[in-house]
């Protein structure tokens, strides 16, 4: 497959009063054509930079950028300007001209400038775009009269328009509510696979970036620490930011005891755990476990499984389908969900069973250099990376 | 495209290659634009008030004479004085009235309220001239219409007022800035949350608690922003000092650097140094005035979401408060009008009496349409009018577009350079480009109305650019950003996108511009010959040279003139807001 988008080393600095912001540090990607790529990660890792750098709204510092064959940022540091980029974005707050009434602010991008098409061609375009988005019918509607809803769509019929080579949306659902975000979600998914274009989304919920990437970038502070399909991410995590960041995960740290082929066993002031095992591990070496409560059985009696250990209820949260609970093992809090059918109450001694598949062993540096992090990633911690969470 | 693309900027490395050449060239030619409307005339002003000779001589040579014989004379420093009694007097009263006032019409549930507003829209087309002319009708010792009860029913040679002392110069022009502060002190009140205020009387603290430790000191810096504002324009004021105070021998700066330049030979020196003078204090005034404003954005956080106003229930003082603003509108808009207008249709002024009605006749009129330097100013007025406005909020536009949105080097300089021009009193700018006329006498605008028009676009860009500025930074950068995403150029965003939406911003700022360029009196005194006259200089001339009642008809004419814009741009903003809901 040919690719679409080729991002190298892209380098961007903000000068602020403070100094310079070193936003994005060298960002490498490939995006294939037709392919959905998100640019996932906690507020301020330079998501939104590296996006607008594509698009050409900001002036890369260094690194080379394509989209296409067309070469829009070189290394030496020519740039194509914004409006020549074959490109179509949505915005985060939108951007419907508030002046011009539904018609005009898609037929904009193709009856002015160079890219302007004869008048009945714009329209046939335009009134395409529309029912693309479902908005047949409120051509000469003003802009400002439309719903939340609808002007998304608007946005996203205008970005549509020209026919672009890659489509830019930056966080497009974050200002719509709850079951309206839902609704576009798939709406977006089914759409850009109809249309089989070339996607860069950016989004700070891994639930978005879950369900619609081919491929997700896992940003911080400037750069991308992961790249890889939803379940590769979600299932693999290379590092303690990745596991927490994506989905809720149980942390345990300890010490690599011993190493039996495929399995190491890890003790852990919790118990002696056994993992798959990882070549850049040795005997002696510190390392974490990241367990997903999804992957955690909670039973009464002790259970046959690779792991198990044993603890207290210390609460419960009842989510509908099922109960949240947080199990003190040894002083630390470990998250499971347990069946909504079966009652389970504080205090309760239970059994929790890993399997061994289960259980990733992260290796030190992703383990333990990164706890001094703020910001996004420390609200999804799991119950037992900090028990102050919970 | 790509390969023409890298082709751009290979020439230059670092730094400079991180500029579009758009921008150089747009901010490289907007700088010198800038600076030649700005710089050159106040440098050229410093360079003359350090010069042993005016400009028509020959010769000369670098001298600090004209400082020192301006500052060994005794009436330097009456002029001082005079200055700063004038400035902080009628500032401090004018701030009394408009706090007041505002207070009132936003606080209060007195009735009437919105007359206040209408008030303040119609007097903004009243010319400064004029007014003071009106309370010289009113004042007048002998046949003020104030002093009747002295003069007719006591039978005294005269009455107890009189228009021409430092007090009335003081009361009259505090009387004329109260419009102008009552709207910005408005817009003060409204950016405030009331919650602040809610949230003073849930804690015990009772009206005047609140009024003393929440509500002024959260006001304040933006109060100050005002009072340095009002003060600089007070000071540099040549049309009230003029007629009110010129007659009595009381002089301001603008009243002693016309003086010095009516007579002959010219005394360039001491209007330079003077103008000088001057000048630095408003760079002072504005320094201070950029500064409060900068803390005023910092408390940009008092901006409430949904305007609630809590009003106070006045009880039995309501209808006093109704009644001070009626009281208000008769002496701003009645009062004027009517003595102007009876002004106009007597030969020789006479207080209103049967006999002086049976003599009215429009004899005045008759005679100014006969002139011919009438016609001259009318065309030259309109035509100030029609260019003036336009010009100066499209470079405004222009202007805050580089300064707010592009990431340009030297847009910070810009935006200073487009300010500086309000440091300087009008008649000092005048002056200014006076001598920059001699200097360039080969381009032939010296005796047309173009050199006018250029004046004020220098000089209105410092409050062209103030709108545009706050204007575009409420607009989304997002909205631009889609149109360039859109495949479409700079200029067509720019023309279709950024200035489209500024459009209402655009109106209020021409009618603004409108309206003080159609009155504005001082900038083209120095610089008017026969063919450029407006009829403002007109109206002064017939004035200065006692024929009252000619000056009050032009006056008449011109007032009608700037309430016909101000009407025309309401309806305009009003049809525009309705349209876009
Ligand atoms: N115009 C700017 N000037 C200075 N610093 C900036 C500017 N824009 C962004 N930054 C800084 O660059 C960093 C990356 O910003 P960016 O907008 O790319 O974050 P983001 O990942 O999109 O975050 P969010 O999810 O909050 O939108 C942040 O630290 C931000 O403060
Ligand atoms: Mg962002």
């Amino acid at each position: 497959m040919a690719v679409a988008v080729r991002v190298e080393g892209l380098e961007k600095r903000y000068a602020t009063d403070e100094g310079a912001v070193n936003a994005v540090r060298g960002v490498s990607f490939e995006v294939e054509d037709g392919e959905f790529f998100t640019l996932l990660g906690p507020s301020g890792c330079g998501k939104s930079t590296t996006l607008r750098c594509i698009a050409g709204l900001e002036k890369a510092d260094g690194g080379e950028i394509a989209i296409g064959d067309m070469v829009v940022v070189s290394q030496s540091g020519a740039q194509v300007p914004a409006h020549q980029r074959p490109i179509g974005m949505v915005f985060q707050s939108y951007a419907i001209w508030p002046h011009m009434d539904v018609f005009d602010n898609v037929a904009f991008p193709i009856s002015r400038g160079k890219g302007k098409l004869p008048k009945a061609e714009v329209r046939e375009r335009v009134l395409e775009a529309l029912s693309l988005v479902r908005l047949d019918g409120l051509e000469r509607r003003p802009a400002p009269q439309l719903s939340g809803g609808q002007q998304q769509r608007l946005a996203l019929a205008r970005a549509l328009v020209r026919q672009p080579k890659a489509l830019l949306l930056d966080e497009p659902l974050s200002n719509l509510d709850a079951k309206l975000r839902d609704d576009m979600r798939v709406e977006l998914k089914t759409l850009t696979e109809r249309l089989n274009i070339t996607t860069l989304f950016v989004t700070h919920d891994q639930l978005e970036a879950l369900t619609l990437s081919d491929k997700i970038a896992v940003m911080r502070d400037g750069l991308i620490v992961q790249l890889g399909g939803p379940k590769d991410i979600y299932d693999d995590p290379n590092s303690r930011f990745t596991a927490e960041f994506i989905g809720t995960t149980n942390l345990l740290e300890g010490t690599v005891a011993s190493r039996d082929g495929d399995v190491m066993r890890v003790e852990t002031p919790q118990g002696t755990l056994v993992c798959a095992a990882l070549d850049s591990l040795g005997p002696g070496d510190r390392a974490a476990i990241a367990v997903r409560p999804a992957n955690i059985g909670v039973s009464a009696e002790p259970p046959n499984a690779d792991n198990v250990l044993e603890g207290s209820i210390e609460t419960v949260v009842f989510l509908g389908d099922s109960h949240d609970c947080r199990v003190d093992v040894g002083g630390e809090l470990i998250r499971a969900f347990v069946h909504a059918s079966r009652s389970v109450e504080r205090g309760d001694k239970v059994y929790l069973a890993m399997s061994a598949a289960d259980c990733r062993l992260l290796p030190p540096e992703a383990a333990f250099v990164e706890r001094e992090d703020g910001g996004g990633a420390s609200l999804r911690l799991g119950a037992g990376a900090s028990p102050a969470v919970a | 495209m790509a390969t023409a693309a890298q082709t751009v900027r290979r020439f230059a490395p670092g730094r400079l290659a991180n500029l579009e050449p758009q921008y150089v060239i747009l901010v490289g030619g907007l700088g010198l634009i800038l600076a030649l409307l700005v710089l050159a005339p106040l440098a050229i002003l410093l360079f003359y008030s350090l010069w042993s000779v005016g400009p028509v001589d020959d010769g000369g040579s670098f001298t600090l004479e004209n400082y020192r014989k301006t500052f060994l004379a005794g009436s330097t420093y009456r002029l001082l004085f005079n200055t700063a009694v004038f400035g902080i007097g009628s500032v401090a009263l004018g701030l009394v009235f408009g706090v007041s006032l505002a207070w009132v019409v936003e606080r209060t549930n007195a009735p009437f309220r919105n007359f206040a507003f209408v008030v303040a829209i119609i007097t903004a087309g009243i010319p400064p001239l004029l007014y003071a002319m009106a309370w010289v009708f009113l004042l007048n010792e002998r046949t003020g219409v104030f002093n009747i009860p002295f003069t007719q029913w006591l039978g005294w040679n005269k009455g107890i007022f009189s228009p021409y002392t430092l007090g009335t110069l003081v009361v009259v022009e505090a009387f004329r800035l109260t419009p102008t502060i009552f709207l910005m002190v408005v817009g003060l009140f409204r950016s405030m949350d009331p919650a602040l205020e809610e949230a003073a009387a849930t804690s015990g603290a009772d009206m005047r608690t609140t009024v003393r430790r929440v509500t002024l000191p959260v006001m304040l810096p933006g109060l100050l922003g005002v009072i340095i504002f009002v003060g600089t324009a007070t000071i540099g004021l040549f049309e009230l000092p003029a007629i009110l105070g010129m007659p009595g021998g009381i002089h301001v700066f603008a009243t002693r650097i016309y003086l010095a330049m009516d007579t002959t030979p010219r005394d360039y020196g001491l209007a330079t140094s003077l103008g000088t003078v001057a000048a630095l204090i408003g760079i002072v005034g504005i320094y201070y005035y950029h500064r409060v404003t900068r803390v005023q954005q910092k408390f940009a956080t008092i901006t409430g979401k949904g305007y609630r106003p809590r009003r106070i229930d006045l009880g039995r003082f309501r209808k006093w408060a109704g009644a001070a603003i009626i009281f208000y509108f008769f002496l701003m808009v009645v009062l004027p009008s009517v003595v102007l207008i009876y002004a106009s249709t007597q030969p020789f002024f006479k207080p209103p009496s049967i006999s002086a009605f049976e003599n009215a006749n429009l004899d005045a009129y008759r005679e100014i349409f006969g002139q011919e330097g009438f016609w001259i100013g009318l065309r030259n007025s309109l035509t100030l009018i029609a260019t003036v406005p336009i010009a100066t909020m499209l470079v405004s536009a222009i202007v805050s577009w580089v300064v707010v949105r592009s990431k340009a080097r030297g847009r910070g300089l810009l935006d200073t350079l487009a300010f500086i021009p309000f440091t300087a009193p009008s008649i000092v700018f005048g002056l200014a480009f006076l001598l920059i006329a001699f200097w360039i006498d080969w381009i032939p605008v010296y005796g047309t109305i173009w050199l006018i028009v250029i004046v004020h676009v220098a000089r209105f860009l410092a409050y062209g650019t103030r709108a545009t500025n706050g204007a575009m930074f409420q607009l989304h950068k997002e909205l631009e950003e889609a149109g360039s995403v859109s495949g479409v150029g700079w200029l067509t965003v720019f023309r279709q996108i950024t200035l489209r939406l500024l459009v209402p911003s655009l109106i209020a700022g021409w009618l603004w511009v409108a309206i003080h360029s159609g009155r504005e009196l001082s900038m083209a005194l120095l610089l008017s010959t026969r063919d450029s006259q407006i009829l403002s200089l007109v109206a002064w001339g017939a004035w200065e040279n006692g024929r009252s009642s000619e000056a009050a008809a032009v006056g008449m004419i011109l007032m009608v003139m700037m309430t016909v814009i101000v009407i025309l741009a309401r309806i305009v903003t009003v049809r525009l807001t309705r349209e876009h809901g």
